[in-house]
């Protein structure tokens, strides 16, 4: 190999380490502690349902950029409510805010997160959870 | 030669457990095929084949890594994870397959130009 030939190795080399740590540094974040705090907190009661606060705070080291939050609530297997919030970077410490409706005859709420890990590898998940008795779980 | 050598053993070891990848066979296959037509390539004088030599091997080997997942999917406790690796796998291309063929076939062009 000349050394033309080794530099262009070493350069590839250092581009695909360039482009593995973010992605190496998420999944060990992601091992190591939980990386996303969700919390929430019912703001007003009606006669339909509940009105609900969630705040999502990101504690990991990458940034996520286009970050998109949405829940769907769920009644009869039918979507009866739906909001988003997004963001165009998320850093560590940072929060999302969302508001959203939980009619009473709801029977589960969808939380989808859909982020890009340092803008590079696409990240989404999705969690459905049922809404017990009465109202909002909690 | 030896960091292509290398790559298929690097993704093996750094892709979490999730990811959906060639079984060490099929890899250790690829790399034998890679290796072996490398070496030809290495030792051709430079025709319109030596770029062909060399650029079959990456190209299928890549695709057999790649067709088989290039995205990790995990259910875990009624959540479901999706994490897209596509783009290691796009600069692997370009770094591993692309590149060293472009070079190839501009090397190949121009002992083509001297000679003639």
């Amino acid at each position: 190999m000349n050394s033309s030939g080794l530099l262009l190795s070493l350069a590839s080399l250092l581009l695909v380490v360039l482009a593995l740590t973010p992605f190496i540094e998420f999944a060990g974040d992601l091992s190591s502690r939980n990386i996303v705090d969700i919390a929430w907190k019912p703001l007003e009661t009606g006669t339909q349902g509940v009105k609900v606060g969630l705040t999502l705070t990101y504690k990991g080291t990458i940034p996520l950029t286009d970050v998109n939050l949405r829940i769907e609530t769920f009644c009869g297997g039918k979507t009866c409510q739906s909001q988003e919030a997004s963001t165009k970077v998320l850093t560590r410490g940072e929060s999302l805010d969302i508001q959203f409706f939980v009619p009473f005859n709801a029977s589960s709420v969808r939380i989808s997160f859909e982020s890009k890990i340092a803008g590079l590898y696409t990240l989404k998940t999705v969690t459905e959870t049922g809404v017990p008795g009465y109202g909002f779980p909690g | 030669m030896l960091l292509w050598l290398a790559f298929p053993i690097i993704l093996q070891t750094i892709a979490p457990r999730y990811i959906s990848m060639p079984s060490p066979s099929l890899v250790l296959f690829f790399t034998c095929v890679s290796a072996v037509t490398g070496a030809i390539a290495s030792i051709l004088k430079p025709t319109a084949f030596k770029p062909l030599v060399s650029m079959i091997p990456r190209i299928l080997g890549f695709l057999l890594i790649a067709s088989t997942g290039t995205s990790v999917s995990i259910n875990f406790q009624g959540t479901s994870i999706y994490l897209d690796l596509s783009p290691i796998f796009y600069l692997l291309l370009f770094l591993f397959v692309l590149v060293p063929t472009l070079l190839e076939a501009i090397e190949t062009f121009t002992w083509w130009l001297e000679k003639s």
